[in-house]
């Protein structure tokens, strides 16, 4: 098949405007691609200026302002599975109880006042709100099971992964409060 | 190989290259986003910066506006804001102002408008307090019907209202 001049042009003109959408194309995945890595979050390795405060289940201003060397474990107290969460933290606070540095554990309601019911029960503090900020690094640590370990300064001291078993979650925070 | 052939084989591989790099682009467009359009966030409950507690309620839509007293960027939009507030409340909206933190927003009493500072986790999972000001508008559901991250400009408030007509219709 032989083609004529109108149709080389034609085809070279067609060539060159796919040409041009590749490259616009290309442009914007690339483009997307450095916006979604840039995409801002808060890095729960940041730790948050000004102290840790919420309310707790009963409604109550709840500060963590030690004068003195103290930890701060922040978790997050699941609602569905609130059997297994009492049970881990209570006895991962028991095995920690004879430490010279004291701990506070912090157990954050996934589901606002709906862990009221559970407060008699627990050793920890149960906070049901947050600052938003807070709320946000505690929500994204979660997302990824892990557990967040301030000092008394407000630094975090680590980010750990939550364990079942309330040994192995006693052991590795005493690992890192030293 | 003749010149017809080759031609074809080109354009059709570029035809084919163009069509993957689209979907790949349409693909990677929600991911990236920071909210994505119907995303269900929460119906914002929590304590005030009066320290009253805001309980779960019901309105036909909510208006999220986070903000801080001290950034420029949430006194530049003043007017288109208050214009998406007085249309949104025309129709029963909640508004709810909030601060990522603490001590960033003084107490401002202004009739139907709350000012929630200490929130549940719900709401935490779906809003990145990441910069200041977000507004959102939010169905009864929860569900994001329009977001604006920085201030609102006025073809975003246009877009806004659009998403309020359709949210009462």
């Amino acid at each position: 098949m032989r083609l004529n001049n109108y149709q080389v042009l034609i085809t070279i003109v067609a060539t060159l405007l796919l040409l041009c959408a590749l490259i616009r194309l290309l442009w914007l995945d690339v483009s997307l691609v450095r916006s979604y890595s840039s995409v801002p979050d808060l890095d729960v390795s940041i730790s948050a200026s000004g102290w840790w405060q919420g309310y707790d289940s009963a409604g109550t201003l709840r500060q963590f302002r030690p004068n003195g060397p103290e930890y701060l474990v922040v978790f997050v107290f699941h609602s569905q599975h609130a059997a297994a969460d009492m049970s881990l933290w209570n006895e991962t606070m028991q095995l920690l109880q004879s430490r010279l540095v004291p701990i506070t554990f912090w157990g954050i309601c996934d589901a606002g006042l709906d862990c009221n019911i559970h407060k008699d029960v627990a050793s920890f503090v149960i906070l049901s709100h947050l600052d938003p900020y807070q709320m946000r690094i505690v929500a994204k640590a979660d997302a990824t099971d892990e557990i967040l370990i301030y000092n008394q300064v407000n630094g975090l001291v680590a980010h750990l992964k939550r364990a079942v078993d309330p040994y192995i979650m006693s052991h590795a925070i005493e690992q890192r409060v030293r | 190989m003749n010149y017809a052939t080759l031609s074809k084989i080109v354009i059709i591989s570029l035809v084919v290259i163009c069509t993957l790099e689209y979907i790949v682009f349409l693909a990677m467009r929600d991911v990236g986003r920071l909210y994505r359009s119907n995303e269900t966030m929460s119906i914002p409950t929590g304590f005030l910066l009066n320290g009253d507690y805001l309980p779960l309620r019901s309105a036909p839509c909510y208006v999220i506006r986070l903000a801080t007293d001290q950034c420029r960027y949430c006194n530049m939009d003043q007017s288109e804001y208050n214009q998406l507030v007085q249309e949104t409340q025309k129709t029963g909206c909640e508004i709810v102002v909030s601060a990522p933190r603490v001590n960033e927003m003084k107490l401002h009493p202004v009739e139907n408008r709350v000012q929630l500072q200490y929130v549940d986790m719900k709401m935490m999972r779906a809003l990145r307090p990441v910069l200041t000001p977000q507004t959102f508008l939010l169905d009864r559901t929860a569900r994001i019907k329009w977001s604006c991250l920085g201030s609102v400009d006025i073809h975003a408030l246009r877009l806004a209202l659009r998403a309020l007509k359709n949210i009462n219709n």
